[in-house]
């Protein structure tokens, strides 16, 4: 049975507990794939955004074409 | 002063924002998604970020934040599950240690000042900072988050 006792140092043990238990299990992706992801996502920007211009010019040239 | 280096801060962050989101929502793999995220966000706009005055404290934000509004959005799901299966049942795990288990029974806003302060490290004044609220405001969720914590615990001891 795990002891109680109503002081800072019951607290502190139980936070200590925590991080040792934890610290160990975590594993960083690592820069490296934060960098991939940042440049994939630059890329899908740029994409969007030139599919969005070429929509914004295309649609009424094709409309104003097509009323002709 | 020369801007801080990225992968500098990401070696000295990772770890110590991981610890802080993961007793917030008990997940180790998604507390990883969140924190890699809030550095990819920092990566992205780094040039900005690194001109600040303490980075580290901008992708602290930004893990928050995210974590948050992910924790947010599991407790609905989790609800409605609850809704569906009676038998769903929201209890500790093995794996999970007291500390985890005992910090999701406390309210939000003060299980977050405990972990700021516990965890991360952070003054009542940084943690009002981040949270935008009065000292005052962050000392009482302190006490109020360490007096239910050592309740959550003591219930568990028995």
């Amino acid at each position: 049975m795990m002891t109680i006792e109503f002081d800072g140092d019951f607290v502190e043990d139980v936070f200590t507990e925590y991080l040792d238990e934890t610290t160990g299990r975590i594993r960083p992706p690592g820069t490296a794939a934060a960098r991939k992801a940042v440049r994939s996502r630059r890329r899908k920007r740029i994409v969007m955004f030139a599919s969005l211009i070429f929509a914004a010019i295309a649609v009424p040239a094709v409309a104003i074409l097509l009323s002709q | 002063m020369s801007p801080p280096d990225f992968e500098d801060l990401y070696t000295a962050q990772f770890r110590k924002l991981v610890l802080q989101v993961n007793a917030y929502f008990g997940d180790l793999e998604q507390a990883q998604d969140v924190v890699q995220e809030a550095f990819c966000r920092a990566l992205d706009r780094w040039k900005k970020v690194s001109t600040y005055e303490d980075p580290a404290a901008w992708v602290r934000r930004v893990a928050w934040n995210l974590a948050t509004s992910q924790y947010r959005h599991k407790k609905v799901a989790r609800t409605y599950l609850a809704k569906q299966r009676e038998e769903s049942q929201v209890g500790p795990g093995p794996e999970r240690v007291a500390l985890v288990w005992a910090l999701s029974g406390i309210p939000e806003n003060q299980r977050r000042a405990v972990i700021l302060h516990h965890i991360g490290d952070l003054s009542v004044a940084e943690i009002a900072q981040q949270e935008g609220v009065p000292e005052g405001t962050v000392k009482s969720w302190l006490s109020r988050g360490r007096s239910a914590l050592f309740t959550q615990l003591a219930s568990r001891g028995k």
